[in-house]
């Protein structure tokens, strides 16, 4: 304890709560756009969302090191199959993907998730969450990405 | 024989995933520091057609740009994939063959050296030898927090590179091992996000004194401050410092340096990187070689709700005037 200096004698304010956010994720500022969430339709009629995502690493992953997909959209919830993802204009399922060693989900680049919900959830406001974890390179463990967008699906 | 200086396009991270740069945009704001070595990571810098494959006129592409805003090459840093699949670990070989990716891509860019992470088995960089010999790169060891100049894991791979015979071998010192105190980006954080300001020069002081983190945590925990903000803040598994006197025992070894930082203030001073010590060594060892910026401030500000950003270009300008006043510096 001897190189402890004396702590602040003062009275500490406690932070607010609203200041209390989680610590920072990386990319998660950037990594699902609002403004690029929208309904998909087939033959007129709405199967499902698709957003874009970036890459929420400091670098491009090859495919096979995305180990899950999660979403929740309003109260429904995914993970992995039966969700599409798309690179490079590639469209691919989550088995697909697992052994994808040489395709890159490059930094930088726009990747889209297809979310099928046939018939969809209305217009007016969602709330979508999209969780992504990667193995990172070397010997560094599970990344957890994470991000939120609160949306206003209107008609296209 | 001279200290030269160069930037790692690691700093420009965030401008690059929002396409706000590009590569020759990254080379002009190089040119306009005065300085020429460019340091990059094959899976983020937008070469295409896709890492790590090139082809001829992107090679010719490369060159034209490195001549036009006199660009020099220095360093390209290598990620092995050991968890490629979920189902098993690459093997000593394979992971080998991925460096070999990079030491044949490093070469078609005219890269000298590759950084090899420092979570790197030393078995497979033994492996990569001879793809090293054949394409004239050399590999550098990352003596990145918390490893120390003279610990374990650089000790063992020293050894078998004097075991090897092979002159491809050497480290990389990353400028992270001389930070005394907190990382100055996480610092300002908790400071925009309403922690107290005397509690965090507490735990900056705390972590300069060397006092243990779980000492600290409770501490804060004793005054009412077990809020994430400070608690994050105390946790701090990356602090290990490294007298700078202790590069000279491994001199002839170092290949590259780069010059990680976390905050330059408006003084253009780091927060808690002690580089006027390191200049200090490197001038007294009269080493020749590069440091390449790498601005690792991101990692504060990319929260969803976190209501600032830092600009990457300001931030790398502050340290290269930094690093040109220390250069000076008698």
């Amino acid at each position: 304890m001897s190189n402890m200096p004396q702590f602040p004698q003062k009275e500490i304010k406690p932070i607010p709560p609203a200041k209390k956010y989680p610590p920072a994720l990386l990319n998660q500022k950037y990594m699902l756009p609002v403004d690029k969430i929208h309904e998909v339709y087939e033959d007129g009629n709405v199967v499902g969302i698709e957003c874009s995502l970036l890459i929420s690493l400091y670098h491009g992953s090859p495919l096979s090191m995305i180990r899950s997909i999660k979403v929740k959209y309003d109260a429904l919830e995914y993970e992995n199959d039966p969700m599409k993802f798309t690179v490079n204009g590639h469209t691919y399922n989550f088995e697909e993907m697992k052994t994808m060693s040489t395709m890159f989900w490059e930094y930088g680049e726009y990747a889209q998730l297809f979310i099928p919900i046939p018939g969809g959830v209305g217009l007016g406001r969602h709330r979508l969450e999209v969780g992504i974890a990667f193995n990172g390179s070397a010997t560094r463990g599970i990344n957890h990405a994470w991000a939120v967008a609160e949306i206003n699906l209107i008609e296209n | 024989m001279a200290i030269k200086l160069g930037v790692s396009l690691y700093s420009y991270q965030s401008l690059f995933l929002r396409k706000l740069i590009d590569l020759e945009g990254a080379m002009q704001e190089i040119q306009k520091l005065g300085a020429s070595g460019l340091q990059m990571l094959g899976e983020q810098t937008p070469l295409r057609p896709r890492y790590p494959r090139l082809y001829q006129p992107d090679i010719d592409r490369w060159n034209e740009l490195c001549a036009k805003y006199g660009i020099v090459p220095t360093c390209l840093d290598a990620e092995t994939y050991p968890n490629l699949y979920a189902h098993r670990y690459l093997t000593a070989q394979e992971q080998a063959d991925q460096l070999e990716d990079d030491l044949r891509y490093a070469h078609d860019l005219g890269f000298k050296v590759v950084r090899v992470l420092c979570g790197v088995d030393p078995e497979v960089v033994k492996l990569a030898i001879p793809a090293a010999e054949y394409y004239g790169v050399k590999m550098g060891l990352e003596v990145h927090p918390p490893l120390s100049l003279d610990g374990f894991a650089v000790t063992r791979f020293l050894e078998m590179a004097d075991k090897s015979g092979s002159k491809m071998l050497g480290i990389i010192p990353d400028f992270g091992i001389f930070r005394k105190g907190c990382e100055g980006h996480t610092m300002y954080y908790a400071q925009v996000m309403g922690a107290d300001p005397d509690v965090l020069e507490w735990i900056n002081q705390c972590m300069k004194n060397d006092v243990p983190d779980e000492e600290i945590q409770a501490e804060l925990r004793r005054h009412g401050c077990d809020d994430p903000l400070y608690m994050r803040l105390a946790t701090d598994f990356m602090r290990n410092y490294q007298e700078p006197e202790k590069l000279k025992a491994v001199k002839d070894f170092i290949l590259h340096f780069h010059g990680k930082f976390w905050r330059m203030r408006e003084d253009y001073t780091e927060v808690s990187v002690n580089y006027a010590e390191v200049f200090k060594v490197l001038k007294e060892m009269d080493w020749d070689g590069y440091i390449c910026s790498e601005f690792e401030g991101q990692r504060a500000y990319m929260g969803q709700a976190c209501p600032y950003e830092e600009d990457e270009i300001e931030q790398v300008r502050r340290q290269h005037v930094m690093m040109n006043r220390l250069l000076q510096d008698a």
